[in-house]
């Protein structure tokens, strides 16, 4: 397991996770994407996410407390590991460093 | 505290397939969720949101693996397995020697049987093609050779009361020209046996009266395809 890399869907989770800081877990994660992207997203494609970028050494993640509302389980949080947001940071370095690249001429068409 | 319960299918779908180590955050995480859910659409629907959730969690990371996979005896052969292959890339020519060996027979093998039983496979779709045989002669000059005289059929037929019929045919293949083509055919020149020899089916005309009259000639079907069409290759 050692793709290198963030794809879009990870990027968002890992931005999403960012966003939230300490309280990001599962429902709260799912949350946050589905009201800023609009798109709908399953646990299970979180699961998938959260236990790929795991091995990648992208996030950590720790038990919190239990709650009536979630049957007496216990919350999961996730948090960004060093390398996680090294890895975000690169994203958003090479987005716009080809943002930047890109002639005036053809940016004024965009608008 | 009153605590929140997901329906018991759900609950027990969930456990049987999901692994041990992620089961308590999926269970909360769907909880949590049909709890919200359920505040405002009706039961039904939530049901039917759950089980798309539970269909979307059907993935390879989270499933546990199959009941095989944990099979103590199925990890023995795995095992050897990877033992057989790295012994054989140990000693590399020899797998090299004895693989090239074993390929090169079987091989050997199959093309020799695919030769026998293509050798045996001539005439079958003749009637009595057990009764058909074909003459050959024996001299120590030349060994084999599959050309007879003349008069040898007639002579055995009279000879030999167990032949019923006897046919000699003379290859006279090439090019022929028919009317601004020229076409590339087998013909044999043939005597008036061969009708009883070989018992074609017959589409059109006669064919022993064919066989019986000079300067005739039998056609088979893909050759007067080749030459008249679908027109009738008669007359």
């Amino acid at each position: 397991m050692s793709r290198k890399g963030i794809g879009e869907f990870e990027e968002l989770v890992l931005l999403a996770i960012a966003i939230l800081h300490k309280e990001a877990y599962g429902v709260v994660i799912k949350e946050e994407i589905t009201q800023r992207s609009g798109r709908k997203v399953s646990i299970g494609a979180l699961q998938t996410a959260f236990r790929r970028m795991e091995d990648k050494g992208y996030l950590k993640s720790y038990f919190g407390e239990a709650t009536a509302v979630r049957g007496g389980k216990r919350k999961k949080y996730y948090e960004l590991t060093g390398h996680g947001s090294s890895a975000l940071q690169q994203v958003r370095e090479l987005r716009q460093s080809m943002w930047s690249a890109i002639p005036a001429t053809v940016l004024k068409n965009f608008e | 505290m009153k605590t929140n319960r997901l329906p018991s299918w759900a609950n027990a779908i969930i456990r049987w397939s999901i692994k041990e180590e992620y089961l308590e955050e999926i269970l909360g995480d769907l909880k949590e969720l049909y709890a919200i859910r359920k505040t405002d659409r009706s039961n039904l629907y939530c049901f039917f949101l759950l089980k798309v959730q539970l269909v979307l969690l059907l993935r390879p990371a989270l499933i546990k693996s199959p009941a095989a996979a944990k099979n103590i005896h199925i990890m023995m052969l795995k095992t050897h397995f990877k033992i057989g292959l790295r012994s054989l890339w140990k000693f590399r020519t020899y797998t090299f020697i004895n693989l090239f060996g074993l390929s090169f027979g079987a091989a050997s093998a199959i093309i020799l049987f695919m030769a026998a039983e293509y050798e045996d496979s001539y005439d079958l779709f003749l009637p009595e093609h057990e009764q058909v045989f074909r003459i050959a002669e024996k001299s120590p000059e030349i060994g084999e050779y599959y050309q007879t005289r003349t008069p040898v059929a007639p002579a055995l037929e009279t000879e030999y009361p167990e032949i019923i019929a006897s046919t000699r045919m003379f290859n006279y293949g090439g090019w022929y020209t028919y009317e601004d083509r020229n076409i590339r055919s087998d013909i044999y020149l043939v005597d008036e046996g061969f009708g009883k020899v070989f018992q074609f089916e017959v589409l059109e005309g006669n064919l022993f009266k064919t066989l019986s009259e000079k300067g005739k000639i039998a056609l088979t079907s893909s050759q007067a395809k080749k030459l008249f069409g679908y027109e009738s290759a008669l007359g």
